[in-house]
């Protein structure tokens, strides 16, 4: 019995590392894709930077860049703004705990485009409010929002509350505590909220379908060339291994600020 | 024949240089150790001493890096894994699973050994019973009291008939009064069942009242072992002395008080040397008799690799970060 | 400050609940109104839900929902070893914070790009069957690799895994190890530590994992509409086709009829939690 669940195991943790493998198969073949001559074969060869060349000195894809860019950072200082005020008090809280983890959590037990079509229809259907910026920036908070608030809760969580009691304790006035002890050790929360309130944005697209209106992000971008058979898609795969490099990066930022913590 | 070998004939169990490091920080240190059946024997020492990896190396829950023997009833346990080996350990904290009832973790032993459930239920009823805790048999472990988690978990420990029940620190965590009933527990189940059982405790007063043995371990190694009165009387290094006449005079359980004038004397002694830095940590002074020292090869030879500097901050805290 | 925080922490609530969680009920509420154009009359019918038996949505439903189960069965057989590992027995912590890594980033690539990338290797000509040939697995191209529910079943894997694994890894930290040291103490082999201790203590974050891999993997529409090929619709299609065609009333059904669904999954699942922790 043992020896054959010891065997399972094995097998099945073989499968788990198959299947991570299985999340950059791609990645590293599109960025292969990227440097070679014929991108749409399929296949790599020919080795050339071109394309990337002409993604520098083409046009289209820079302003719903710059809009992704604006509306992530705009989503990712709501998240921060928003997520350590609660999660600054999750420790103190005696009752509603699990009523308020419930309702914040709620909107990921839907699926993004159900999400985004109900936004879309109590606003725009219900309402006659047009789609735009502001719903991009809506439908993206309300799916970063629970990323945020759990990484920062991750950080509370784990920090003594009786620092900031030995500050008050020593004479320190509330502002003081805050500056001086509370977003230090905050920090690492902070960083990651904003992290995932950046990169949930930059990246959605099943809301963003719905929600985006006239305006076009990144994603809505790619996903519109990826389905029309564009001619720049060959763009597309630059500038998205670009992307993925710096994801990649900005992940192990964020594994080694929250594993700090709760090693 | 000696009487070192007549011992070990009758030894229940027999462990024999025995040596634990984690990373480069010794746990314990050629330790060996004898158990006869049907005896309480008392593991006693300061935090760090390592007499909880001890217990630990003894359930199989720690892989000694060396062990040149360590039997339980004859057989060799060196490469038994922990869950077959004859042993149950009531842990410090009891460890009691909070997913299952009270009468769920009696019979969790059974469960695993495929003992039917009217038998196993049975059985873990009995135990119970055994405990003074027969109403409980439904309660969450979430709904009982430390002193009833306690017994819960000496139920659970016991109902797998172990050849050998080992108690990591039993009352670490309960008052005095629970403490004197739980000890009077101990004592009337390892008489009527005829249990041997290993405690580890740093509390001198619990070592001398229980005790048919006991043995005194600092630094990873053991310093000293005899009965209750001897260890007391006749100290053999200046270490025992102080551990065991620190604090006030121990009260014989069953004769008149008397008064621990030497280790007393050593105490005051003891205060007037100058702090040593290396043992700052520890309030005695940390010298060991000379041949207890260097039976250990396995962590040695890591030790040696390293810099002039890194061994000596290695030595400035002393095995205080073992677990202990 | 604290009387600042203490009112503003009420009128966040609010505002989260009007903009969040409020359209989740409207859904529900358009979805039986009349509509005209792109507005709604306010006057009851059940026509939307009739549109959907018509089209034969419910079984789209249904066929996207199987599929969205079976990835997240895949994901938590493979990913749960892979969790216990991360939180338990990972001897190398170099290795570790890799896969730790792995894993995050995944939450953060472009889902079109991807996918683009993966039809790309899986097509008749691609990467996947030509080493099948090479290999001589087979000897034509599969053509069912690309265009068919498994092409959407392999896009669905990798993204969703993450999901899956983040949850469990977090809740068998959580584990006392003394319990598991405890388990194997009273003779329980691995096989029995597994099923009668470390299952059961790391069941929220299974559930956690089978809700944040399902309910995504439900409503994906990049990979059906990359992978898919179009002749099969999947959930995703329903809902954008309904609204490309502005029958919001039928899209809110739509949506009304999924949310449905997943509380029916959750309540039947807790339901069967509270049975199985009382046995």
């Amino acid at each position: 019995m043992d020896a054959a669940f010891r065997a399972a195991a094995r097998l099945l943790l073989a499968a788990g590392f198959g299947i991570t493998a299985l999340i950059y198969a791609p990645v590293a073949w599109l960025a292969l894709l990227s440097v070679s001559a014929d991108p749409l074969s399929g296949w790599p060869g020919g080795f050339t930077t071109s394309w990337y060349a002409s993604l520098s000195a083409s046009l289209g894809w820079r302003a719903p860049m710059l809009r992704s860019l604006g509306i992530a950072g705009i989503v990712a200082i709501l998240c921060v703004l928003a997520a350590v005020p609660p999660a600054r008090a999750w420790p103190r809280m005696r009752r509603g705990r699990v009523s308020f983890a419930a309702l914040i959590l709620l909107p990921l037990g839907v699926p993004g485009i159900v999400l985004g079509l109900l936004v879309f229809t109590t606003w725009r259907v219900l309402f006659g409010v047009h789609m735009g910026a502001w719903s991009l920036v809506l439908s993206h908070f309300i799916w970063a929002y629970p990323f945020a608030l759990i990484s920062m809760l991750v950080v509370t969580l784990r920090t003594d509350p009786s620092l900031a009691e030995a500050a008050r304790d020593l004479g320190a006035p509330p502002l003081r505590v805050l500056c001086d002890i509370e977003l230090p050790a905050l920090m690492p929360g902070i960083v990651g909220a904003g992290l995932f309130g950046f990169l949930l944005s930059f990246t959605e697209l099943p809301r963003s379908i719905f929600t985006g209106g006239q305006v076009q992000t990144l994603p809505l971008y790619s996903f519109a060339q990826a389905s029309a058979h564009s001619s720049q898609i060959k763009l597309i795969f630059c500038l998205n291994t670009l992307i993925s490099l710096a994801s990649l990066a900005a992940a192990a930022v964020l594994v080694v600020l929250l594993r700090r913590r709760t090693a | 024949m000696t009487s070192a070998a007549r011992l070990r004939d009758a030894a229940l169990l027999h462990a024999k240089n025995i040596c634990l490091a984690h990373g480069t920080v010794a746990a314990l240190d050629g330790v060996s150790l004898d158990v006869r059946a049907g005896e309480l024997l008392t593991i006693l020492g300061p935090s760090g001493s390592g007499k909880t990896s001890l217990l630990r190396v003894l359930a199989g829950l720690e892989t000694p890096q060396t062990a040149d023997a360590l039997t339980i009833d004859g057989a060799d346990m060196r490469a038994v894994p922990a869950h077959l080996r004859p042993t149950a350990t009531v842990f410090q904290h009891y460890a009691l699973f909070p997913h299952l009832t009270a009468g769920a973790n009696v019979e969790y032993g059974l469960r695993v050994r495929g003992v039917p459930r009217a038998a196993r239920r049975a059985q873990a009823e009995r135990a119970l019973a055994l405990l003074r805790l027969a109403d409980k048999y439904d309660r969450r472990i979430d709904q009982l009291s430390g002193g009833e988690r306690q017994r819960v978990a000496f139920a659970r420990a016991l109902v797998t008939r172990p050849l050998l029940l080992l108690l990591d620190e039993p009352m670490g965590a309960l008052d005095e009064r629970l403490r004197a009933t739980l000890e009077a527990d101990i004592r009337a189940l390892q008489q009527s069942q005829g249990m041997t059982i290993v405690q580890v405790t740093h509390s001198r007063d619990e070592a001398l009242s229980m005790s048919d043995r006991i043995v005194v371990m600092h630094a990873g190694r053991v310093v000293q072992t005899g009965a209750p009165e001897d260890i007391f009387e006749r100290p053999s290094t200046r270490f025992v002395a102080a551990f065991m006449g620190g604090g006030e005079p121990h009260r014989w359980p069953h004769r008149a008080d008397r008064p621990a004038w030497r280790a007393h004397r050593l105490r005051r002694a003891d205060l007037r040397r100058p702090v040593d830095r290396r043992t700052a940590a520890a309030p005695w002074p940390a010298r060991l008799p000379r041949r207890a020292r260097g039976s250990c090869p396995a962590w040695r030879g890591r030790l040696r690799r390293q810099s002039a500097g890194r061994r000596r901050a290695h030595a400035e805290l002393p095995r205080h970060h073992a677990p202990d | 400050m604290r009387r600042l925080a203490g009112s503003a922490a009420p009128l966040f609530l609010c505002l989260w609940v009007c903009l969040a969680i409020v359209p989740l009920a409207v859904g529900a509420a358009v979805s039986v109104l009349q509509r005209r154009g792109l507005h709604v009359v306010w006057s009851l019918t059940p026509a939307g839900y009739g549109e959907l038996a018509e089209s034969g949505r419910f079984g789209v439903v249904l066929h996207t929902a199987l599929l969205a189960g079976l990835v997240s069965l895949v994901c938590l057989a493979a990913g749960l070893p892979l969790a216990v590992w991360l939180a338990r027995s990972a001897k190398s912590a170099v290795l570790a914070n890799i896969v730790w890594i792995c894993l995050t980033a995944p939450f953060f690539l472009d889902p079109a790009a991807r996918t683009l990338s993966l039809r790309l290797m899986l097509g008749a000509h691609g990467v996947v069957n030509a080493g099948l040939l090479a290999l001589h697995v087979t000897r034509a191209p599969l053509d069912w690799l690309l265009f068919s529910d498994f092409a959407v079943f392999i896009g669905l894997v990798g993204p969703y895994f993450p999901n899956m694994v983040w949850p469990i890894t977090l809740s068998v930290l959580l584990i006392d190890k003394a319990l598991l040291e405890a388990s194997a103490d009273l003779g329980a082999g691995p096989w029995h530590s597994f099923r009668f201790t470390l299952l059961p203590l790391a069941m929220p974050g299974i559930i956690a994992g089978l809700v944040m891999t399902a309910i995504p993997a439900l409503g994906d529409g990049v990979v059906p509409a990359l992978l898919g090929g179009g002749r099969r619709e999947y959930l995703a299609d329903a809902v954008t086709s309904l609204s490309t065609s502005m029958n919001y009333t039928a899209a809110a059904a739509l949506a009304t009829v999924v949310m449905a669904v997943l509380c029916g999954l959750c309540l039947s699942g807790w339901l069967a939690w509270r049975r199985l922790s009382k046995s």
